[in-house]
């Protein structure tokens, strides 16, 4: 064993914080709104294909070159080009990087919102989880039979991320790692702000209990709608980050598996709960390299098992004992209280209604 | 609840310090990376692969002993599950956790262009043996296909067959993924330019549940094509697919009465243990073009060896991971267990290698550019293949002899 | 388009949605008797299917002792999975979302349980050994043994369920379960023995169903994984609680990855790659526009609600 620990601590940052950014959008729209999605796959890949999209067709026209059609037989001059933009040209690099994240986050917000507001308003509601759960992989079917957007099955290659131009690998991959917790932490800070503002308890308030909500007069179904809009920009965020991570775009990733593991993340670590958002997160993040190193040394022992398998069975015996001894989580919803709340709670025990 | 945390906290630390225990004093032991799909559909690959380079390390280790060197070689192999995400993580933690600099794998290339920019950054070297995909031949990377050569030979070999043989149309059945696409393409412009006739394409969706239609549509349009000419059926298709295709071709008028061709994959022993495949395909004079052992003395020491130790023959291509194997840890004994050495001396070693089928020569992308086919037929015995003919790439020349 | 392509594909959609029926009416039935979406259904082909390809290899060739062992250890299965898994998370009231999750779990656990022994064993895309014979030849249509067996077994399975829901008591009491879980309690049905039954069938058909389809293509341990989806959306034709509705439902999902595909692909030439998507359109179709499916075209009693 040679473990890097430094690296390996760099990698899992930043594995860590792209996948509490899906987890954060996921609790915001069923811990926080009570919207099953299990569209997390197309909202992830809407960013990611996004991202092959700009920068092989808008990154050289920032540069003020021409666009090479990055699939077939040009693949390797426009690889080439690309490249060497986000080399030698770090201002252009970082605005294609904002114009990615700005355009991936409207996409995704009006899909999401688009999305809602036509299910929404059907009577059962995990019909919303069965249809995003199915469109996703019809869409990634689609993307993947048509050669506009991903080079249908062959994928894009050379999607560096913003730091590409700094000489020292180590010093832009730590970059990258500060980038994307800087993200998470942004997107935590405003779902935190977003719970606890009064928008935040109407939200609870309908989740809880839709006919009440109803009919206090809240159009319920359109402050669904903006929740999804949110957590869709969210998630597509994080696609493109996760794109930027590998490098490479392919319809292979977004698959439903992506959408189950970043239930299993908010379920996890708590529902309604951004911390525990990030718990699950960081779990499902360490548990996956833990089982992998495990399965590295098991394997080593040379028995004809193959001990890879153990880790999918391991998960799913990991997800049964939380889903039956911690239902609600590791750890618990907070609960908000009020300022009247408090008053109240402090002139019960004083007895005097008049003092602050 | 935390005690039970803390117990497993320290089984996985027992396990990841027993790594180091193991190594001796006053050997120098390189960790050779591999990274293969394990699980999922193509899983059955990695397993095969991963024997035939632990073949390798064992052969390699036995020799340097011999030769009283102190450098052995250890194959730690990990998962990548068949995705590019899963790639990148595969490549990542087996770099970051056992300091291997170079990988043997990983086994598609959507995997490859997955771990491409891990590996690129980090100066870690990647050989992988059996992806061709178009998409992948890029210059200056750290990437070096080695062995399995480009598909384009596959396709000349292929144009060059149905001509000698008089096909004048051919009804092609393919899977719809960048191997099955470069394949299917490049066989339709070789043959043409060879002089052969029309050429209809059906493309099956990846990992299908069922092919009957498919099929099907392929028999119509062999059908439609016999009409014109003497047509022949060329399936390019994984072994599971193929099965199911040659369940309904079996008893299909059309398809049971025409001449197949077929792709490596094709020319395994496991199709033939049915006997109705076998009659089959004896009948439609089925033909592929695959390794040979009979071109190198290593390639059927190779084959000996393997079957040898793990009591099977090896599967299709995991003589390309042995070879593989082989120019990895010749090219570590060269230039030390350093990525960025590797990468230069890399092209030089492997140009020089022979080993189970043909020498590996790279082109500008790092790529083998040089192939050499045996062609197949099955057995009159109707339970093996038969070696009736073989395929120069280099000089573009098909010996056959029927 | 020939009339041999025509005739050749409503044969394939035959075959497929007769397959897609027996497995789609176990599903329905998990949904309603036990109110579980149960993801882990596919699995409970793949086992199915496996211990058909075991028991053909090592024991016998004959056609109902495979059928009949992929029977009763998917029914075995089933029903341990719903004593391990389902019934203690039941008891605490969970939510929709948490069983279906809990289901993937059961499912992914036993997916690569199967995994692990089939790599061991080396038993990947292996035939189940039952010989093809051709049994009825004309000039437009090809029928093999595999067809008569495919065909009549899973229709002939799927009326004996329905004889046994409407004709027999304990069909019965699986309806008022399925109607009111508590009331049907309330009035003294023995709802343990009701509910342990219907996994033991749920178990049942699925693995007939997947010994049949390992014979119909060739088993790995993905088979139900891939098949799942269509098997979905012939549920959700039926409502997910009409059994006429989800019969109908598989025969069109069957047709239409089939003739509908043939035709689409020969008309505007959509390519067979688009293959998989098409029980996914109709899904979002069905819930989008008829969320109740067919269930109220068909005015029989023969269904679970009324």
């Amino acid at each position: 064993m040679n473990i890097d620990l430094f690296a390996t601590l760099i990698a899992l940052l930043t594995f860590f914080g792209i996948a509490a950014l899906m987890a954060i959008s996921l609790n915001l729209e069923y811990g926080v709104a009570g919207i099953p999605n299990f569209g997390q796959a197309l909202f992830v890949s809407i960013g990611a294909y996004t991202t092959g999209v700009t920068y092989t067709r808008l990154l050289p026209l920032l540069a003020g070159q021409e666009a090479i059609n990055p699939c077939g037989a040009t693949l390797a001059p426009a690889l080439q080009l690309r490249s060497e933009i986000m080399r030698t040209m770090p201002a252009v690099g970082l605005g294609n990087f904002v114009l990615t994240l700005l355009i991936a986050a409207v996409i995704g917000g009006v899909v999401g919102y688009a999305v809602s507001y036509i299910i929404l308003r059907l009577k059962q509601e995990w019909y919303l989880a069965l249809v995003l759960l199915v469109g996703g992989e019809t869409v990634r079917i689609f993307v993947r039979g048509y050669q506009p957007i991903v080079c249908a099955n062959n994928g894009i290659s050379g999607i560096a991320g913003p730091f590409a131009w700094v000489g020292n690998t180590q010093t832009a991959s730590i970059l990258f790692a500060l980038l994307v917790l800087a993200f998470a932490g942004a997107a935590y800070w405003y779902s935190e702000k977003l719970a606890r503002s009064p928008y935040g308890r109407l939200l609870k308030a309908v989740r809880e209990n839709e006919q009440v909500a109803r009919s206090l007069g809240k159009n319920v179904a359109r402050i669904r709608a903006q929740v999804m809009l949110i957590g869709s920009a969210i998630a597509a965020i994080s696609g493109v980050l996760f794109a930027l991570n590998i490098g490479f775009v392919s319809t292979n990733d977004y698959v439903v598996t992506l959408t189950l593991d970043v239930w299993v993340m908010v379920v996890l670590g708590g529902l309604g709960n951004n911390r525990g958002a990030l718990l699950g997160a960081l779990l499902i993040t360490l548990m996956d390299r833990a089982t992998a190193i495990t399965a590295i040394q098991l394997n080593r022992l040379g028995t004809d098992i193959e001990f890879n398998y153990f880790r999918y069975i391991l998960f799913g015996v990991i997800l049964l004992l939380m889903l039956r001894y911690r239902p609600r989580g590791l750890l618990p919803e907070t609960r908000f209280t009020t300022p009247a709340h408090q008053y109240l709670a402090r002139s019960q025990e004083t007895g005097d209604a008049r003092s602050p | 609840m935390r005690n039970r945390l803390l117990v497993l906290l320290c089984v996985v630390g027992i396990l990841l310090v027993s790594g180091a225990a193991i190594a001796q004093d006053d050997v120098e032991t390189y960790v050779l990376g591999v990274a293969q799909p394990f699980t999922g559909p193509l899983g059955s690959f990695g397993t095969d692969f991963t024997k035939g380079i632990e073949l390798a390390v064992e052969e390699m280790n036995a020799q340097l002993e011999q030769a009283g060197l102190n450098i052995r070689f250890e194959a730690v192999s990990i998962d990548t599950e068949g995705t590019p995400d899963g790639a990148a993580r595969a490549v990542q933690t087996i770099v970051q956790t056992t300091g291997a600099q170079v990988i043997v794998g990983p086994l598609t290339t959507s995997e490859v262009l997955g771990a491409k920019q891990f590996a690129d950054e980090n100066n870690v070297v990647i050989v992988a043996p059996a992806s061709s995909g178009a998409a992948g031949a890029i210059p200056d990377d750290n990437i070096f296909r080695v062995m399995y050569p480009p598909d384009n030979f596959a396709a000349k070999a292929f144009a060059q067959i149905a001509t000698a043989r008089g096909y004048q149309n051919v009804a092609i059945l393919h899977m719809d993924d960048p191997f099955g696409n470069g394949l299917a393409e490049q066989f339709q412009e070789d043959f043409q330019a060879l002089g052969g006739g029309s050429v209809t394409v059906v493309r099956y969706a990846p990992d299908p549940a069922d092919v009957t239609s498919e099929v099907t549509r392929l028999s119509a349009d062999a059908s439609q094509l016999s009409g014109s000419g003497t047509t022949a059926v060329f399936c390019i298709c994984f072994l599971a697919d193929a099965q199911k295709v040659l369940q309904i071709a079996q008893v299909d008028p059309v398809l049971s009465s025409l001449d197949w061709m077929g792709i490596e994959n094709l020319a395994n022993p496991q199709l033939l243990e049915d006997q109705n495949y076998s009659a089959f395909l004896q009948n439609a004079n089925f033909v592929s073009v695959s390794f040979t052992d009979e071109q190198t003395p290593v390639g059927r020491e190779f084959v000996e060896a393997f079957t040898a130790k793990y009591g099977s023959v090896p599967g299709p291509f995991t003589n390309y991971a042995f070879d593989a194997a082989n120019i990895a840890m010749l090219s570590m004994l060269v230039a030390g267990n350093d990525g960025a050495a590797v990468k230069a001396i890399l092209p030089f070693v492997s140009n020089h290698y022979i080993g189970t089928s043909v020498q590996g020569y790279l082109d500008e992308y790092g790529d083998q550019a040089i192939a050499y086919y045996g062609i197949y037929r099955v057995a009159d015995n109707g339970s093996e293949f038969e070696l009736i003919g073989t395929y120069n790439g280099s000089a573009d020349k098909l010996t056959l002899e029927e | 388009m020939t009339v041999t392509l025509l005739v050749d594909s409503l044969v394939r959609s035959v075959q497929v949605g007769s397959l897609y029926a027996l497995m789609a009416i176990g599903l329905t039935l998990t949904m309603n008797v036990v109110r579980l979406p149960n993801f882990a259904h596919a699995e409970y082909i793949t086992i199915g299917a496996y211990t058909a390809l075991i028991v053909s290899l090592g024991v016998s060739s004959n056609p109902l002792l495979i059928l009949g062992a992929a029977f009763l250890v998917t029914a075995l299965v089933a029903l341990g999975s719903h004593h391990a898994v389902f019934r203690p998370l039941e008891k605490h009231r969970t939510s929709t979302y948490t069983m279906l999750l809990a289901s993937f779990a059961v499912g992914l656990i036993l997916r690569y349980i199967v995994f692990l022994l089939a790599d061991y064993f080396e038993l990947f895309d292996r035939r189940i050994q039952i010989p093809l014979e051709v049994w009825y030849r004309s000039s437009v249509v090809i029928l093999t043994n595999i067809f008569f067996w495919v065909v009549p077994t899973s229709i002939g399975l799927v009326i004996a369920f329905s004889l046994l829901l409407n004709r027999t008591p304990l069909g019965r009491e699986m309806r008022a379960l399925a109607n009111n879980f508590d009331l049907a309690r309330i009035i003294g049905i023995r709802v343990g023995r009701v509910v342990n039954l219907t996994w033991l069938l749920v178990g049942g058909l699925a693995g007939v169903a997947g010994a049949l389809w390992g014979l119909y293509t060739s088993v790995n341990p993905l088979i139900g994984w891939f098949a799942i989806l269509s098997v979905f959306a012939a549920a959700i034709l039926g409502g997910l609680s009409s059994f006429p509705g989800t019969i109908l439902g598989a025969y069109l999902v069957g047709l239409s990855e089939n003739t509908l595909m043939q035709i689409l692909n020969v008309t505007i030439g959509l390519d067979f790659s688009f293959k998989p998507a098409i029980p996914f359109i109709i899904i979002i179709l069905v819930l989008l526009f008829r969320p109740q499916g067919f269930t109220e075209f068909l005015r029989s009693n023969r269904g679970l609600r009324r």
